[in-house]
């Protein structure tokens, strides 16, 4: 069986110390031999920012392309090579700003691909301009008073587009990543995983709310299929949905509560879910929805009829017999 | 009516006209495919509004389709029309542009009421007007007749009056002197899927057959009936249809399966839509969400190991730019087809131009060499285009391929040859491109993308002298295609003048040059399929001749790539109004500079 050494390059990682994407690349280095495919089998494709050096960084095959344009480049891939794993990994600039149009549309088409968006709410290779996903106020190179616009969410853009599987995670809680990763990589059709990475050196402050598992513990959700959605250091918080409200309530002994269990088939409710944000509410991490649906261009499409037939009568009907 | 002897080189240009809604397009090439059982060549050009339907009975609204039946092989649809059928005042208008003094002008009489008249801007009815006196005009009441032959028919008045151009199209297949059973075969074949729809179009042609027959219309310069029947493998091809065979053609010819990707766009849609009645596993035909999109689906097919194709015109071409050098770095082979339309910005979508030149050959940023090729003619689309594959996959690049609107809307009688790839240049040299390894290859993973590669280990690497190094390699692909481009002179080697041309002033081209050879005049020909690279050789063609004219719908594109490159004078001809040239001007330009 192949192991994570396996998949590394000889490359030199040349992210900024301290950077987020070390922590991502370490839990797909150990993912991928879980998966259990050959290496040549997996592509990686990326578009440009920090974390479109990922593919020079995985001993597979690797696509480093242009800004945005990711998850089209992946897209004709899959059309071409059915038999291929694709993994699209694109930054908030990259996959929400100038390729949000793509983005959206393959998460639409539910193709049979996996994204990955790292988001670290920053421009961070071109140095610091705000980015869509950056907190509004935010004050960058290009935003001295404060970054006038409200934030993008890319959970709730994913479930716009009709993601099947929307996922969020973040990059120091390897575990629930890794489980993340793992449970998308053997999803049927498009999996959209947000991952929340800390860019120390230009958005340093934009994960301190959860950047360690002590404040994780009472910041975050997470969330689990059928089970209720509690958090807080004691477990005693929970996340409840009744009369189409979302509230938190406080769960002691001689409190009973309605809890409410998470659905991964609920799309309404995902899409509440996905609107809860810091400092309101613990911010929810796993997976939000996970469905069923026709594949684009699924190989099974083909497989009663004859290629070369259709292309041999295909000529003879344009050309024609004048 | 005076009739013409009958020439050997018997011919007519026949113009349809109508409003966009009146069945203009589909009597055209109803009488195109009808012809085929002749040994008639035809030629033909489509030309439509924009708007998909604009007030009825307005100029702008207008549709055209324009014939020419020939016994010789002819290289345009004519310039100066025989027959004109205006199915209504806008039509005669705009269809009296082309006429010449004896015309036969056919009209839908019922059409020529005051309201029809003033919208086309008519105060009195040009008809019975003194400046139309000189004209021939054959006045049928094509409304009146097609109700009256429905009348039992279970239809509605809109729908009756639908299958006027049916009944146009009987009265023409008389006049041709054309067998009226392969019409009727063809519509048969053309409204099958509505039995009532199908018999009232039968109805409506045997109605106009009927009537020009007792109306006696038999014109003996028209008559087409004694060319012999045809060998069965002559086609009736548009560029686009063409283009799309040569799509399919290379899913066979290079054993690959093929991805075209696209985004709906005039002229250059009827790729797409033909070609997605055939998607197959190894035929993908992708509608991308943009323009960028289609062009990264196709690198990413490429990169994948399959043939790619993303097919645009001018504002969509200029949005691919940025992934072609994508594509460049990267090297991998897929072809850009441009079906060229005027701009700037949305211009004119449904008219043509060459403008695009300049944009194909220099438009991306960097130092960024694309080979480029163009078709000459509708049936040229197949050959160029399967050369196009060719280049991109030898040599690991995108290819640009330029057509336009003129070409997707023209058609010409054609046999195509399966057996060649027809390619003119592309012998089996070496040279410096990568193999074209593909994901699923054991042990040979790797890493590419836009970032300067080193040139032995290809890691990322920013060395100033690498750089210059990849650049040259780049380059030296081009190179390498260069210098095996053959060229052919038609006329003479050498003399007073060269007129060198490219895409689709092709056929105005040839044909002027033909009508000038039977005045005894004296000048030469040479027609540009690569239009970057060009190779070096050119010079000692083009230093044998005292002038170099070239005509171009632009303002002189290939003319500045010329003159750049072998530092010579040329006479740009140029014309940019969306049509293509004339036979006729282009004859008086070039006699103007013979010295008359």
């Amino acid at each position: 069986m192949l192991q994570a050494q396996d998949f590394k390059t000889k490359q030199e990682v040349r992210w900024c110390p301290g950077c987020g994407n070390y922590a991502i690349l370490s839990v797909m280095q150990k993912l991928l031999p879980k998966i259990g495919l050959p290496r040549e089998k997996i592509v990686i494709v990326s578009g440009i920012g920090c974390s479109g050096r990922f593919p020079y960084y995985m001993n597979t095959y690797g696509f480093h392309t242009i800004h945005g344009r990711a998850p089209a480049i992946a897209t004709g891939l899959k059309l071409a090579r059915p038999d291929l794993s694709i993994w699209v990994v694109i930054g908030d600039g990259d996959g929400l700003s100038i390729g949000a149009n793509h983005l959206y549309h393959a998460i639409r088409r539910n193709c049979d691909i996996k994204i990955i968006l790292i988001n670290n709410k920053i421009y961070g290779l071109t140095k610091g301009q705000f980015s869509p996903t950056s907190d509004k106020g935010l004050v960058t190179s290009t935003s001295p008073n404060g970054k006038k616009e409200d934030s993008a969410n890319p959970i709730t853009f994913a479930l716009s587009a009709g993601g099947t599987f929307v996922a969020r995670g973040i990059d120091n809680d390897t575990k629930n990543l890794e489980d993340i990763l793992y449970t998308a990589a053997f999803h049927k059709g498009l999996a959209f995983v947000e991952i929340l990475q800390d860019c120390h050196v230009f958005n340093p402050t934009a994960f301190d709310d959860i950047k360690n598992k002590r404040l994780r513990e009472g910041n975050t959700v997470l969330l689990n299929h059928g089970k209720p959605l509690i958090f807080g250091k004691n477990f005693d918080k929970a996340v409840v949905l009744s009369d189409g409200k979302i509230s938190i309530k406080n769960i002691h002994e001689n409190n009973s509560v309605d809890l409410t269990n998470h659905d991964v088939s609920n799309e309404f409710y995902a899409y509440m879910l996905s609107r809860l944000s810091r400092p309101e509410f613990p911010l929810p991490i796993g997976i939000f929805r996970d469905v069923k649906k026709e594949i684009y261009d699924s190989p099974e499409i083909y497989f009663n009829s004859d290629s070369k037939k259709i292309i041999n009568q295909a000529i003879a009907t344009i050309v024609g017999r004048k | 009516m005076k009739s013409f002897k009958r020439s050997t080189d018997q011919q007519v240009v026949i113009s349809l006209v109508g409003d966009s809604g009146d069945g203009i397009q589909l009597i055209g090439a109803s009488l195109a495919k009808s012809a085929g059982a002749y040994n008639i060549d035809v030629n033909t050009i489509a030309s439509y509004p924009a708007e998909i339907r604009a007030p009825a009975g307005t100029l702008p609204g207008i549709s055209g389709f324009q014939l020419q039946f020939s016994v010789t092989k002819k290289f345009t649809a004519g310039d100066k029309v025989d027959i004109l059928v205006a199915m209504n005042p806008a039509a005669l208008k705009r269809g009296m542009i082309n006429t010449h003094k004896n015309t036969l002008i056919i009209v839908n009489s019922d059409s020529f009421d005051e309201r029809a008249l003033s919208k086309a801007g008519y105060i009195d009815n040009p008809i019975k007007s003194e400046e139309f006196k000189f004209y021939k005009f054959l006045e049928i009441p094509i409304t009146t007749l097609i109700i009256s032959a429905l009348k039992n028919d279970n239809l509605s008045y809109s729908q009756s009056s639908k299958c006027k151009n049916m009944l146009a199209f009987g009265v023409l297949m008389y006049m041709l002197s054309l067998n009226r059973d392969t019409a009727k075969k063809w519509i048969e074949e053309k409204f099958k899927k509505k039995q009532d729809i199908q018999q009232a179009n039968l109805k409506a042609f045997d109605t106009g057959f009927n009537f020009a027959e007792i109306s006696e219309l038999s014109y003996e310069e028209y008559d087409f009936s004694r060319a012999c029947k045809t060998s069965n493998n002559v086609s009736q091809l548009t560029g686009n249809e063409a283009i799309s065979v040569a799509c399919l053609d290379a899913v066979q010819k290079f054993e690959r399966s093929l991805l075209v990707a696209g985004y709906p766009i005039t002229p250059a849609s009827s790729v797409l839509q033909l070609l997605s009645k055939f998607n197959c596993s190894q035929l993908k035909v992708f509608q991308a969400e943009d323009e960028i999109a289609a062009m990264s689906a196709a690198i990413g097919a490429a990169y994948g190991g399959s043939l790619s194709v993303t097919i645009t015109s001018g504002p969509g071409f200029d949005l691919k730019a940025e992934a072609i050098g994508l594509a460049v770095v990267a090297e991998l082979p897929t072809v850009v087809i441009n079906v060229q339309r005027s701009g700037p910005s949305t211009g004119m979508p449904t008219k043509t131009a060459q403008t695009d030149l300049l944009a194909a050959v220099y438009g991306r940023h960097g130092e960024c060499p694309v080979p480029v090729v163009a078709a000459a003619s509708p049936a040229d689309c197949y050959y160029a285009l399967l050369e196009a594959f060719k280049i991109s996959v030898k040599y690991m690049t995108p290819v640009i391929f330029l057509s336009d609107a003129y070409l997707a809307n023209a058609s010409e009688s054609c046999s195509l040859d399966f057996s060649s790839h027809k390619s003119s240049y592309l012998s089996d040299l070496d040279n410096s491109t990568r193999p074209w390894i593909l994901p699923g290859t054991e042990n040979a993973e790797y890493q590419t993308g836009g970032l300067e590669k080193d040139m032995v280990s290809g890691q990322i690497s920013y060395e100033p002298h690498n750089h210059q190094q990849r650049t040259n390699v780049r380059n030296k692909k081009l190179e390498d295609l260069s210098k095996h481009q053959i060229f052919k002179i038609h006329g003479p080697k050498q003399g007073k003048i060269l007129v060198l041309t490219w895409g689709s002033v092709y056929g105005s081209a040839y044909s002027a040059v033909e009508c000038l050879f039977k005045e005894n005049k004296s000048l030469s020909h040479l027609h540009l399929r690569h239009l970057h690279p060009i190779s070096s050789q050119l010079k000692t063609i083009l230093d044998k001749f005292e002038k170099i004219i070239i005509p171009e719908l632009n303002d002189g594109q290939l003319s500045k790539i010329i003159q750049a490159k072998f530092l010579i004078p040329t006479i740009p001809c140029n014309k940019i109004t969306g049509q293509n040239f004339s036979v006729s001007e282009l004859v008086e330009f070039f006699k103007k500079h013979l010295g008359e």
